[in-house]
């Protein structure tokens, strides 16, 4: 009886095609919007450092000292390439040409003794150009202090400015995984929420006030639970297989690697499948307004999307930092923060304590809908 | 005016649609307006970061430090009570541009530093190979190596503190200029109500997609349809009437997202330029009816119309910088969302910020318009051609 009313629930799924729509193709789309979006951004970090280049005019003869530093800075590394890409111009305007051609980022142009920088505008480069000027004249600051107040210690200082001395450590986690794969995971967990209409579907063939086949349901004396079980695990199924298109369909077609083993991210997206469709069980127990049934699964997926960095990414951990139980409380946070634990450190405490939320969220889900579902009736006296 | 009425009050079933929307965008504008900054403008500044210190140490050197920084940095101190340095929460707050860069001062740096020790004795985090890691740990270290030169040369701590502290200070002056001869760059913005205005377009055109075509959608109802036709009123006064009604929505649903622009723009820098966004608002709102009124046309089923809208919606915001702006864009995108009318409206937004009130009425401006009206028009024709070949189809 189980398996004919999970393969009836199947067929009245797959027949509609508005569901079949939602629940494929609107995330493939999204992800192509996102990828042709900010794609680029995740294969090449915007914040990355990149080599600057930068125009060296000497406007009234080379200073050899800042020249060497500049140098020494165009030097590939071992940690990245190279700091500075040096062109040298007979002429400012010339460099200036090259500034508003955007060949360059920015020009030192040295005369009476100081060195200018120009750039073309604020930014990262800009200070980071500025930097160089700074920590060159702080030496030259202390080269001079220490000259004329302690000559004696001169091998000290020179000593110490050629050592190449570094203070400070990155603490690297390695993760390799783009900030911006962070918009993916949301959009899988609004796809796995979109589950709630098929499920608000399931629950408007079940039940006798909503649709004609809910009237001939009622009357059968089939098991009620077991219909809803079936619908539910038929639901899941057709949930999981779509969220399943668009992992392989980002991994393999759009080339963005999800961070984790690709079974494991399918894997975690069924139970977030589960979860959505228990969401839609409970919306679909609670309303009985046909309208309300397609705006209210539509409105909690949006707003759960939203405040788990849907259109705004990094809005997760501002309500982490100001109000963590509401990520705790929001399935597409949870959802999307289990991938996030997964990808960037592993499988953590807090890893498997999202996934322990979901189920929760499973279970209090249909429980609840259960409560509501049984004996119902529809008289109106 | 019944079927005024009636399209008016249909809308009513919409209501917990267009609050969640509206609400979506409230706090998305709130955010954004906080975190938003311009790189163009006329004189130079140098860019100030946020970083977060986890001062363990407690010491004069490391107060002298976090004291150095902070005169250009925006700095945060971090709660140091817990001997357990969270890392993973630091680097969470790192990954999503909570702050830049964070610094950890370990309890025996200043003793370290005196003592010669000194070798990567801080650590930091902050994005893989980033330009503002690098700008942050050069600062540091030029800092710390005066501090350990002066220290080396016989100065006390004290003193050596001191001297690294003003002469840091004296030498933190260059001569920077910015060059350009890029008209965009004239006006000087370090914070704009053009924002939450380009915001408007995905949650404005999100509600008046959504609410209209499905309005619309239930006016195309058999019932309703018949209903309608039988009263005595003439197919010209009940078009007129339906127009009415929905420019009315229309204009009421723009308004309200003008109106919160404008209270939470009050103080921006821009805000006189309010008329302008307000009439790219408007032909926003134009467009918005017409891909209602082309959504409408396929389909009035309301789960259709929610998908629709989405797909269009979401997809046009996301290529057109709604929410990425169209910088971090590649090339390519960009020339091909040109081809879209958000991106229009996004420009003309980017345009009325960075141009003055007596140079902003430009062939730019209004050709900016008339492509978001032009767009109006494509999707009301081609709303038209599907709903008469659909009727010939039907009988």
């Amino acid at each position: 009886m189980f398996f004919r009313f999970f393969s009836y629930s199947l067929k009245q799924l797959v027949r509609m095609r508005w569901l079949v729509g939602w629940n494929f193709l609107f995330p493939l789309v999204l992800a192509s919007a996102f990828y042709l979006g900010f794609g680029n951004m995740i294969k090449d970090d915007p914040n990355r450092l990149d080599t600057i280049e930068v125009a060296y005019v000497a406007g009234d003869g080379i200073n050899s000292n800042f020249l060497s530093v500049i140098n020494e800075l165009s030097k590939e590394t071992e940690d990245h390439n190279k700091i500075l890409d040096i062109t040298s111009f007979d002429s400012l305007d010339e460099a200036k040409d090259a500034l508003n051609k955007n060949n360059i980022d920015g020009i030192y142009y040295q005369h009476d003794d100081t060195i200018e920088v120009i750039v073309s505008e604020n930014g990262l480069n800009s200070t980071s150009l500025s930097q160089i000027v700074k920590s060159y004249q702080n030496y030259q600051a202390s080269f001079e202090k220490i000259l004329s107040e302690k000559p004696e210690e001169i091998n000290t200082l020179m000593a110490n400015m050629e050592s190449n001395q570094s203070f400070i450590k990155k603490h690297d986690f390695n993760t390799g995984v783009s900030q911006y794969m962070q918009f993916f995971y949301a959009l899988l967990a609004m796809s796995s929420l979109f589950g709630s209409w098929i499920s608000t579907a399931i629950m408007t063939n079940l039940c006798a006030n909503l649709s004609e086949s809910g009237k001939r349901f009622e009357i059968a004396p089939g098991h009620k639970l077991k219909a809803i079980f079936a619908g539910i695990l038929a639901g899941t199924i057709l949930q999981a297989l779509s969220n399943a298109v668009v992992i392989c369909y980002v991994e393999y077609v759009l080339g963005l690697h999800w961070g984790a083993p690709i079974c494991m991210v399918i894997a975690i997206t069924i139970l977030a499948s589960a979860l959505g469709i228990s969401v839609g069980t409970l919306i679909g127990s609670i309303f009985k307004n046909q309208l309300a049934l397609s705006m209210v699964p539509l409105a909690f997926t949006m707003t759960c999307s939203f405040f788990s960095g849907l259109m705004m990414g990094g809005i997760q951990q501002i309500i982490q930092n100001f109000c963590p139980l509401l990520n705790k409380i929001n399935p597409a946070t949870v959802f999307t923060d289990s991938l996030y634990q997964l990808a960037c450190y592993g499988k953590t405490s807090a890893y498997y304590e999202d996934l322990c939320i979901m189920v929760l969220m499973i279970g209090l889900c249909l429980a609840i809908s259960v409560l509501i579902l049984r004996r119902r009736n529809y008289d109106s006296i | 005016m019944t079927v005024f009425k009636a399209t008016l009050l249909s809308l009513r079933s919409f209501l917990s649609t267009i609050i969640i929307y509206f609400l979506i965008f409230a706090i998305f504008a709130i955010v954004r307006a906080k975190v938003s900054y311009n790189t163009t403008a006329d004189l130079y500044k140098d860019t100030s970061l946020d970083v977060a210190v986890l001062d363990l140490d407690n010491s004069q050197l490391s107060n002298a430090l976090i004291d150095y920084l902070d005169s250009s940095q925006k700095i945060t101190k971090l709660d140091s009570n817990n001997e357990d340095i969270n890392y993973q929460a630091i680097n969470d707050n790192i990954r999503f541009e909570i702050y830049d860069y964070a610094i950890i001062i370990p309890t025996d740096f200043s003793e370290a530093i005196i003592s010669g020790d000194y070798q990567d004795k801080l650590e930091y985090l902050a994005s893989a190979n980033s330009a503002s890691g690098y700008l942050i740990s050069e600062k540091i270290n030029t800092f710390l190596s005066d501090v350990k030169t002066y220290l080396d040369c016989g100065y006390s701590e004290e003193d050596a503190i001191k001297i690294s502290l003003e002469q840091v200070e004296k030498t933190d002056i260059v001569d920077t200029k910015i060059y350009s001869n890029d008209s965009y760059n004239s006006v000087t913005n370090n914070a704009s109500i053009s924002y939450s205005f380009v915001f408007s377009a995905y949650s404005c055109l999100m509600i008046l997609t959504v609410c209209i075509a499905s309005v619309l959608g239930f006016l195309k109802n058999k019932d309703s349809k018949d209903r309608i036709s039988v009263s005595g009123k003439s197919f010209a006064s009940r078009n007129n009437e339906l127009i009415l009604a929905v420019f009315l929505i229309g204009l009421g649903i723009t308004l309200c997202f003008f109106i919160y622009s404008a209270i939470l723009g009050r103080k921006q820098p821009d805000f006189h330029m309010l008329l302008f966004y307000g009439i790219n608002e408007f032909f926003l709102m134009l467009l918005g009816l017409g891909i209602a009124y082309f959504i409408c046309s396929i389909t009035s089923n309301t789960n259709l119309i929610n998908m629709l809208s989405n797909m269009i919606v979401l997809s046009l915001s996301f290529l057109c910088g709604v929410f990425v702006p169209s910088e971090f864009m590649s090339e390519a995108v960009v020339k091909f969302s040109q081809l879209l009318p958000v991106y229009w409206f996004v420009d003309c937004c980017k345009y009325i910020e960075h141009h003055d009130f007596s140079n902003i009425l430009s062939s730019h401006f209004f050709e900016c318009l008339l492509i978001q009206l032009v767009y109006a028009i494509i999707f009301f024709v081609a709303g038209i051609i599907i709903n008469k070949k659909r009727e010939q189809y039907a009988y």
